[in-house]
Protein backbone atom coordinates (compact mmCIF):
# COMPACT_ATOMS: atom_id res chain seq x y z
CA UNK A 1 0.00 0.00 0.00
CA UNK A 2 0.80 3.57 -0.67
CA UNK A 3 2.26 5.85 2.40
CA UNK A 4 -1.17 7.71 1.84
CA UNK A 5 -3.54 7.25 3.78
CA UNK A 6 -6.85 6.36 3.23
CA UNK A 7 -9.08 8.44 5.38
CA UNK A 8 -11.79 6.29 5.94
CA UNK A 9 -15.56 7.98 5.65
CA UNK A 10 -18.57 7.05 6.23
CA UNK A 11 -18.94 4.19 3.47
CA UNK A 12 -22.48 4.66 1.76
CA UNK A 13 -24.17 0.92 1.21
CA UNK A 14 -25.45 1.58 -2.86
CA UNK A 15 -27.99 -1.28 -3.68
CA UNK A 16 -26.93 -2.24 -7.44
CA UNK A 17 -30.46 -2.19 -8.85
CA UNK A 18 -29.48 -3.12 -12.15
CA UNK A 19 -30.45 -6.71 -11.64
CA UNK A 20 -33.54 -6.03 -10.29
CA UNK A 21 -34.53 -3.23 -13.11
CA UNK A 22 -33.71 -6.32 -15.94
CA UNK A 23 -35.82 -8.36 -14.02
CA UNK A 24 -38.67 -5.80 -14.01
CA UNK A 25 -37.92 -5.24 -18.12
CA UNK A 26 -38.90 -9.00 -18.44
CA UNK A 27 -42.29 -8.83 -16.87
CA UNK A 28 -43.11 -5.69 -18.59
CA UNK A 29 -41.78 -7.26 -22.14
CA UNK A 30 -44.37 -10.26 -20.71
CA UNK A 31 -47.23 -8.34 -19.68
CA UNK A 32 -46.97 -5.83 -22.92
CA UNK A 33 -47.24 -9.08 -25.08
CA UNK A 34 -50.02 -10.52 -23.65
CA UNK A 35 -51.87 -7.57 -23.13
CA UNK A 36 -54.98 -7.56 -25.14
CA UNK A 37 -57.60 -4.78 -25.02
CA UNK A 38 -61.17 -6.25 -24.05
CA UNK A 39 -63.72 -5.53 -27.35
CA UNK A 40 -66.42 -3.08 -26.66
CA UNK A 41 -69.91 -5.60 -27.28
CA UNK A 42 -72.97 -5.30 -26.61
CA UNK A 43 -74.95 -8.75 -25.80
CA UNK A 44 -78.27 -9.51 -25.31
CA UNK A 45 -78.54 -12.19 -22.06
CA UNK A 46 -81.21 -14.61 -22.84
CA UNK A 47 -82.82 -17.72 -21.14
CA UNK A 48 -83.73 -20.51 -23.38
CA UNK A 49 -85.93 -22.56 -22.05
CA UNK A 50 -85.54 -26.11 -23.16
CA UNK A 51 -86.62 -27.36 -26.43
CA UNK A 52 -90.22 -28.64 -27.03
CA UNK A 53 -90.64 -30.95 -30.43
CA UNK A 54 -92.85 -28.63 -32.65
CA UNK A 55 -93.64 -30.19 -35.72
CA UNK A 56 -93.47 -28.52 -39.42
CA UNK A 57 -96.82 -28.73 -40.84
CA UNK A 58 -95.42 -27.20 -44.19
CA UNK A 59 -95.14 -24.38 -46.47
CA UNK A 60 -95.90 -20.80 -44.29
CA UNK A 61 -98.55 -19.51 -46.90
CA UNK A 62 -97.17 -16.15 -45.82
CA UNK A 63 -94.88 -14.63 -43.10
CA UNK A 64 -96.22 -13.84 -40.47
CA UNK A 65 -98.26 -17.09 -40.22
CA UNK A 66 -98.19 -18.58 -36.58
CA UNK A 67 -97.31 -22.22 -37.85
CA UNK A 68 -98.21 -23.47 -34.66
CA UNK A 69 -101.75 -22.50 -35.13
CA UNK A 70 -103.76 -26.20 -34.72
CA UNK A 71 -100.37 -28.15 -33.21
CA UNK A 72 -100.62 -26.64 -29.87
CA UNK A 73 -102.66 -28.38 -27.22
CA UNK A 74 -105.92 -26.84 -25.83
CA UNK A 75 -103.59 -26.78 -23.04
CA UNK A 76 -101.09 -25.06 -24.39
CA UNK A 77 -99.19 -21.73 -22.44
CA UNK A 78 -100.25 -18.04 -23.73
CA UNK A 79 -98.09 -17.83 -26.47
CA UNK A 80 -96.39 -14.73 -28.88
CA UNK A 81 -94.83 -16.09 -31.94
CA UNK A 82 -92.50 -13.95 -33.72
CA UNK A 83 -91.57 -15.17 -37.39
CA UNK A 84 -88.30 -13.98 -39.72
CA UNK A 85 -88.15 -15.62 -42.93
CA UNK A 86 -85.88 -14.81 -45.24
CA UNK A 87 -86.03 -13.17 -48.75
CA UNK A 88 -86.45 -16.34 -51.45
CA UNK A 89 -83.95 -14.82 -53.82
CA UNK A 90 -81.60 -13.20 -51.61
CA UNK A 91 -80.70 -14.15 -48.24
CA UNK A 92 -78.96 -11.39 -47.82
CA UNK A 93 -81.71 -8.91 -47.96
CA UNK A 94 -84.15 -7.84 -45.52
CA UNK A 95 -86.29 -10.58 -44.64
CA UNK A 96 -89.91 -10.64 -44.20
CA UNK A 97 -91.33 -10.40 -40.02
CA UNK A 98 -94.40 -11.32 -38.69
CA UNK A 99 -96.01 -11.31 -35.39
CA UNK A 100 -98.89 -14.04 -35.09
CA UNK A 101 -100.63 -14.00 -37.99
CA UNK A 102 -100.13 -10.40 -38.86
CA UNK A 103 -97.16 -9.88 -41.51
CA UNK A 104 -94.74 -6.65 -40.43
CA UNK A 105 -92.96 -5.08 -43.06
CA UNK A 106 -90.13 -3.29 -41.52
CA UNK A 107 -88.31 -3.64 -38.53
CA UNK A 108 -89.57 -0.15 -36.74
CA UNK A 109 -93.27 -1.67 -37.13
CA UNK A 110 -92.33 -4.68 -36.06
CA UNK A 111 -90.93 -3.04 -32.72
CA UNK A 112 -94.13 -0.66 -32.48
CA UNK A 113 -96.13 -3.47 -33.22
CA UNK A 114 -94.73 -5.78 -29.88
CA UNK A 115 -94.79 -2.21 -27.87
CA UNK A 116 -98.35 -2.46 -28.48
CA UNK A 117 -98.88 -5.82 -27.43
CA UNK A 118 -96.69 -5.53 -24.64
CA UNK A 119 -98.10 -2.41 -23.18
CA UNK A 120 -101.72 -5.10 -22.58
CA UNK A 121 -100.69 -6.22 -19.15
CA UNK A 122 -104.04 -7.64 -18.50
CA UNK A 123 -103.17 -10.56 -20.78
CA UNK A 124 -98.74 -11.56 -20.40
CA UNK A 125 -97.62 -13.97 -22.30
CA UNK A 126 -96.12 -17.19 -21.05
CA UNK A 127 -93.13 -17.70 -23.64
CA UNK A 128 -92.37 -15.98 -26.92
CA UNK A 129 -91.30 -18.12 -29.69
CA UNK A 130 -89.14 -16.74 -32.12
CA UNK A 131 -89.22 -18.99 -35.16
CA UNK A 132 -86.65 -18.35 -37.75
CA UNK A 133 -86.16 -19.62 -41.38
CA UNK A 134 -82.60 -21.83 -41.82
CA UNK A 135 -81.63 -19.42 -44.41
CA UNK A 136 -81.81 -15.72 -42.18
CA UNK A 137 -78.62 -14.60 -41.77
CA UNK A 138 -77.52 -14.01 -37.94
CA UNK A 139 -77.51 -10.17 -38.69
CA UNK A 140 -81.02 -9.84 -39.36
CA UNK A 141 -81.56 -12.42 -36.12
CA UNK A 142 -79.77 -10.13 -33.90
CA UNK A 143 -81.91 -6.94 -35.01
CA UNK A 144 -85.16 -8.99 -33.82
CA UNK A 145 -83.29 -10.32 -31.13
CA UNK A 146 -82.91 -6.71 -30.06
CA UNK A 147 -85.95 -5.43 -30.50
CA UNK A 148 -87.23 -8.12 -28.48
CA UNK A 149 -84.79 -7.71 -26.01
CA UNK A 150 -85.95 -3.54 -25.68
CA UNK A 151 -89.44 -4.40 -25.02
CA UNK A 152 -90.64 -3.65 -21.49
CA UNK A 153 -93.48 -6.33 -20.57
CA UNK A 154 -93.91 -5.09 -16.69
CA UNK A 155 -92.13 -2.09 -15.27
CA UNK A 156 -88.20 -2.31 -14.79
CA UNK A 157 -88.39 -5.77 -16.69
CA UNK A 158 -87.37 -6.13 -19.77
CA UNK A 159 -88.28 -9.65 -22.19
CA UNK A 160 -85.21 -11.97 -22.02
CA UNK A 161 -87.11 -15.33 -22.04
CA UNK A 162 -87.20 -16.21 -25.62
CA UNK A 163 -87.21 -19.66 -27.94
CA UNK A 164 -86.04 -20.18 -30.99
CA UNK A 165 -87.34 -22.59 -33.59
CA UNK A 166 -86.07 -23.21 -36.76
CA UNK A 167 -87.93 -23.44 -39.76
CA UNK A 168 -86.83 -25.09 -42.71
CA UNK A 169 -86.38 -23.00 -46.28
CA UNK A 170 -88.50 -25.15 -47.83
CA UNK A 171 -91.15 -24.11 -45.65
CA UNK A 172 -91.22 -20.31 -46.39
CA UNK A 173 -93.40 -18.44 -49.40
CA UNK A 174 -96.31 -19.60 -51.04
CA UNK A 175 -98.19 -22.42 -49.44
CA UNK A 176 -100.93 -24.85 -49.28
CA UNK B 1 -7.10 16.10 -13.39
CA UNK B 2 -9.22 13.13 -11.57
CA UNK B 3 -11.74 10.91 -12.70
CA UNK B 4 -14.53 10.02 -11.36
CA UNK B 5 -16.64 7.23 -12.16
CA UNK B 6 -19.83 8.26 -12.78
CA UNK B 7 -22.83 5.98 -12.40
CA UNK B 8 -26.63 6.64 -13.76
CA UNK B 9 -29.08 6.32 -10.87
CA UNK B 10 -31.47 3.90 -11.85
CA UNK B 11 -33.90 4.38 -9.17
CA UNK B 12 -36.31 6.69 -11.00
CA UNK B 13 -36.05 4.44 -14.11
CA UNK B 14 -36.98 1.39 -12.05
CA UNK B 15 -39.62 3.56 -10.60
CA UNK B 16 -41.44 3.96 -13.91
CA UNK B 17 -41.10 0.26 -14.93
CA UNK B 18 -42.99 -0.46 -12.01
CA UNK B 19 -45.34 1.63 -12.90
CA UNK B 20 -46.22 0.44 -16.47
CA UNK B 21 -46.03 -2.89 -14.62
CA UNK B 22 -48.63 -2.17 -12.51
CA UNK B 23 -51.34 -1.18 -15.43
CA UNK B 24 -50.52 -3.89 -17.20
CA UNK B 25 -51.43 -6.29 -14.43
CA UNK B 26 -54.52 -4.31 -13.61
CA UNK B 27 -55.86 -4.70 -17.22
CA UNK B 28 -54.97 -7.94 -17.40
CA UNK B 29 -57.99 -9.79 -19.28
CA UNK B 30 -57.42 -13.88 -20.18
CA UNK B 31 -61.17 -13.86 -21.29
CA UNK B 32 -59.75 -11.90 -24.19
CA UNK B 33 -57.82 -15.31 -25.38
CA UNK B 34 -61.33 -16.91 -25.95
CA UNK B 35 -62.63 -14.22 -28.53
CA UNK B 36 -61.89 -14.64 -31.71
CA UNK B 37 -61.12 -11.69 -33.62
CA UNK B 38 -61.83 -13.43 -37.40
CA UNK B 39 -65.52 -13.47 -36.79
CA UNK B 40 -67.33 -10.30 -37.72
CA UNK B 41 -70.29 -9.38 -34.84
CA UNK B 42 -73.50 -8.44 -36.41
CA UNK B 43 -74.12 -4.77 -35.88
CA UNK B 44 -76.87 -4.20 -33.59
CA UNK B 45 -77.60 -0.07 -33.25
CA UNK B 46 -76.96 1.92 -30.69
CA UNK B 47 -75.73 -0.99 -28.38
CA UNK B 48 -74.80 -0.11 -25.19
CA UNK B 49 -72.14 -1.69 -23.70
CA UNK B 50 -72.58 -5.15 -21.84
CA UNK B 51 -72.43 -5.87 -17.87
CA UNK B 52 -69.31 -6.86 -16.54
CA UNK B 53 -70.70 -10.33 -17.05
CA UNK B 54 -71.12 -13.49 -15.08
CA UNK B 55 -68.08 -15.35 -13.14
CA UNK B 56 -68.75 -18.46 -15.10
CA UNK B 57 -68.95 -18.11 -19.00
CA UNK B 58 -68.03 -20.24 -22.06
CA UNK B 59 -67.61 -18.74 -25.21
CA UNK B 60 -68.37 -20.57 -28.64
CA UNK B 61 -67.36 -18.40 -31.66
CA UNK B 62 -69.22 -19.32 -34.65
CA UNK B 63 -67.39 -18.49 -38.46
CA UNK B 64 -69.83 -17.71 -41.16
CA UNK B 65 -69.51 -21.68 -42.26
CA UNK B 66 -71.10 -22.79 -39.33
CA UNK B 67 -67.60 -23.93 -37.80
CA UNK B 68 -66.65 -23.61 -34.13
CA UNK B 69 -63.93 -21.32 -33.78
CA UNK B 70 -61.52 -22.87 -30.72
CA UNK B 71 -58.14 -20.62 -30.05
CA UNK B 72 -58.02 -20.10 -33.83
CA UNK B 73 -58.92 -24.22 -34.97
CA UNK B 74 -62.12 -24.73 -36.63
CA UNK B 75 -64.42 -27.28 -35.13
CA UNK B 76 -66.76 -29.39 -37.10
CA UNK B 77 -67.96 -31.42 -34.11
CA UNK B 78 -70.06 -29.23 -32.64
CA UNK B 79 -71.84 -31.88 -30.20
CA UNK B 80 -68.68 -33.34 -29.38
CA UNK B 81 -66.98 -30.24 -28.52
CA UNK B 82 -69.78 -28.97 -26.25
CA UNK B 83 -70.69 -31.97 -24.61
CA UNK B 84 -67.00 -32.13 -23.33
CA UNK B 85 -67.02 -28.36 -22.14
CA UNK B 86 -70.24 -28.92 -20.46
CA UNK B 87 -68.97 -31.74 -18.52
CA UNK B 88 -66.22 -29.72 -17.45
CA UNK B 89 -69.08 -26.91 -16.27
CA UNK B 90 -70.76 -29.51 -14.49
CA UNK B 91 -68.00 -30.72 -12.83
CA UNK B 92 -66.63 -27.12 -11.66
CA UNK B 93 -70.18 -26.46 -10.66
CA UNK B 94 -70.99 -29.04 -8.81
CA UNK B 95 -68.29 -27.74 -6.41
CA UNK B 96 -69.97 -24.85 -5.24
CA UNK B 97 -73.37 -26.72 -5.52
CA UNK B 98 -72.88 -30.36 -4.31
CA UNK B 99 -76.82 -30.93 -4.68
CA UNK B 100 -76.37 -30.69 -8.61
CA UNK B 101 -77.40 -33.73 -10.78
CA UNK B 102 -76.80 -34.74 -13.90
CA UNK B 103 -79.27 -32.55 -15.97
CA UNK B 104 -79.96 -29.86 -14.20
CA UNK B 105 -79.37 -26.64 -15.54
CA UNK B 106 -75.48 -25.63 -15.52
CA UNK B 107 -75.02 -22.11 -13.81
CA UNK B 108 -72.62 -21.19 -16.68
CA UNK B 109 -73.50 -18.55 -19.44
CA UNK B 110 -72.56 -19.68 -23.12
CA UNK B 111 -71.63 -16.71 -24.78
CA UNK B 112 -72.62 -16.67 -28.77
CA UNK B 113 -70.02 -15.02 -31.28
CA UNK B 114 -71.06 -15.67 -34.52
CA UNK B 115 -70.44 -13.99 -37.83
CA UNK B 116 -73.36 -11.79 -39.40
CA UNK B 117 -72.90 -13.55 -42.67
CA UNK B 118 -73.83 -17.12 -40.54
CA UNK B 119 -77.05 -18.30 -41.56
CA UNK B 120 -78.91 -19.16 -38.44
CA UNK B 121 -79.46 -23.18 -39.50
CA UNK B 122 -75.68 -23.13 -37.58
CA UNK B 123 -76.68 -20.76 -34.90
CA UNK B 124 -79.55 -23.11 -33.79
CA UNK B 125 -77.28 -26.01 -34.07
CA UNK B 126 -74.86 -24.35 -31.62
CA UNK B 127 -77.67 -23.22 -29.31
CA UNK B 128 -79.80 -26.99 -29.52
CA UNK B 129 -76.60 -28.53 -28.57
CA UNK B 130 -76.25 -26.45 -25.86
CA UNK B 131 -79.86 -26.79 -24.41
CA UNK B 132 -79.55 -30.35 -24.43
CA UNK B 133 -76.17 -30.27 -22.24
CA UNK B 134 -78.30 -28.25 -19.75
CA UNK B 135 -76.85 -24.90 -20.83
CA UNK B 136 -79.56 -22.56 -20.38
CA UNK B 137 -78.48 -18.98 -19.67
CA UNK B 138 -76.91 -17.06 -23.30
CA UNK B 139 -75.55 -14.28 -24.08
CA UNK B 140 -75.71 -12.81 -27.83
CA UNK B 141 -72.56 -10.79 -28.59
CA UNK B 142 -73.08 -7.26 -30.94
CA UNK B 143 -71.01 -5.20 -31.78
CA UNK B 144 -72.47 -1.01 -31.98
CA UNK B 145 -73.03 0.87 -34.93
CA UNK B 146 -70.08 3.86 -34.27
CA UNK B 147 -67.54 0.44 -33.93
CA UNK B 148 -68.63 -0.20 -37.12
CA UNK B 149 -68.07 2.90 -38.78
CA UNK B 150 -63.97 3.18 -37.84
Amino acid sequence: MSGQTRRRSQEEVELNVAAMLDMAFQLLTFFILTFRAAPLEWEANLRLPPPQAIKTPGPVADPGRDMLAGKVPSSAINTLVISVFASPDNPNKRPTYGVGQMPVATKEALRNRLKTIFSDTANPFDQVIVQVGAAVKYQHVMEVVKVCSDQEIAPGRRLNKLSFVEIPDSSAGAGS
Amino acid sequence: MRYEEGTPNLTPILDMVFQLITFFMLVINFRAAAIDASVRLPVVGDARRSSNGPVSMLTLNIDSEGSLRVYGEARRDVHAYIAGEAQVEYLTAKRTKPGLQPGDALPTTVVIRADRSTSYHWVHRVIQACQQNGFRKFALKGQSQAREER
